[in-house]
């Protein structure tokens, strides 16, 4: 019994990790998946969780066991501080991006826009879509210059 | 904050004492001094072309990101014994009952590995020295450069320190940490074949990208945040992973 339950969490553990890797390579367009295929790795990936879920029931014992002792208390503590203190460092980090402060030091201003575009920009009303067709090797050049221009026209 | 400079000079104490230091400081001094006379060279025959002759942007800002390369090879070595070493020798269990907190420590071993990383940055003042003694560059561009160079060697050092507390063994911590280095080096290389939100978020995390204008002569809130925040995110992971050696059984 013991024997066919652990079978089951790995067969689990090995089906919701196909269906994941499926979903997010089609999601990040790595591979082309179908909507189809898409539906069947999520009804796959349900699977594999109620598998584990399965396996995991059969050993409430030892859950019980473990949540009672010291290393359960101690390391939910650690787990929550971090995912607090990542938290909290992700949310600065947004806020950082979008209120940034920027200063050239160079002489000559050399990577700042004159004062007519940054008026320009300053005063536009509508958002602004820029197209760049370049190589992928030139894109760089185009990056800094229109984050330049995001900057001024905040 | 005595208790942390204490150990902060016990560790650069023991680069020196040993042969660390000097092998470090030594082989990033014959590194760096070949990157900057083949990048004078390239410099000297009129560079990478362009209208104006500019000593900042041609010169200094590409040795700079040359070297990185070699912070990236030559600070897993320098992190991974910090910890590692502590375990395996047994000195661990002195360290966690000494009457110092936790946070003492970390940023005591964490200021000490920064100390041979500053040495080390600061053998390439020669070479500036020569720049300014013989061209006219800015000064100020230089200056946030080696801003940057210390803050991106503060993130390699604190997330060093975090692996080194992880296992008793050095050569795996001196491993994970430079494959977990270079894969920060080059995660934005799939950026641009992700979606919009992915791309940036790629971009964000990558640590060289931050770096850029640093070495530009540009000092931007965002750049200095993320930075900031890797390091402080590294020590509290380091605090975290040290307090645990408490508690597990």
């Amino acid at each position: 019994m013991t024997r066919i339950f652990n079978g089951l969490a790995w067969i689990g553990t090995a089906i919701v990790f196909v269906a994941a890797a499926v979903r997010i390579l089609g999601w990040a367009d790595v591979i082309p998946v179908s909507a189809r295929l898409d539906q069947y790795a999520m009804y796959a990936s349900w699977a594999g969780l109620a598998l584990v879920v399965l396996y995991s029931l059969s050993q409430w014992r030892q859950i019980v066991a473990w949540f009672g002792g010291r290393n359960a208390r101690y390391g939910t503590l650690a787990g929550i501080s971090v995912i607090v203190a990542l938290g909290i460092l992700v949310a600065i980090n947004y806020v950082s991006v979008r209120q940034n402060k920027r200063w050239d030091l160079t002489a000559n201003q050399q990577f700042s826009l004159s004062d007519q575009t940054a008026k320009l920009l300053g005063d536009l009303k509508t958002p602004v879509k820029f197209l760049v067709f370049e190589q992928a090797t030139g894109f760089d050049r185009f990056r800094n210059r229109l984050g330049g221009y995001e900057y001024a026209s905040r | 904050m005595s208790n942390t400079l204490a150990i902060a000079h016990k560790e650069l104490k023991g680069y020196f004492a040993s042969p660390i230091a000097y092998i470090v400081l030594g082989f990033f001094a014959l590194m760096f001094g070949f990157f900057f006379y083949s990048l004078l060279l390239f410099f000297d025959r009129g560079g990478m072309g362009g209208q104006s002759v500019n000593v900042n942007e041609q010169l200094i800002r590409p040795v700079f990101l040359n070297a990185t390369v070699i912070f990236l090879f030559v600070l897993p070595m320098v992190t991974m014994r910090t910890y590692a070493e502590e375990k395996r020798s047994g000195t661990m269990e002195l360290l966690l009952t000494a009457p110092l907190t936790d946070l003492q420590i970390i940023l005591g071993k964490f200021l000490g590995a920064m100390g041979l990383f500053a040495s080390m940055l600061a053998l390439s003042l020669i070479h500036m020295a020569v720049i300014f003694w013989r061209g006219n560059p800015e000064p100020l561009p230089v200056l946030t450069t080696y801003l940057g160079m210390l803050l991106m060697g503060g993130c390699f050092v604190s997330l060093g320190l975090l692996i080194s507390s992880l296992t008793r063994n050095q050569i795996v911590a001196g491993m994970a940490t430079f494959g977990v280095f270079l894969m920060l080096w080059v995660i934005n290389w799939i950026a641009s074949f992700m979606g919009p939100t992915t791309q940036q978020v790629l971009n964000y995390l990558s640590i060289t990208d931050h770096l850029d204008d640093f070495t530009k002569g540009i000092l931007d809130t965002k750049h200095l945040v993320y930075y900031v925040s890797f390091i402080t995110f590294g020590l509290f992971l380091t605090a975290r992973s040290v307090d645990t050696e408490r508690w597990r059984g």
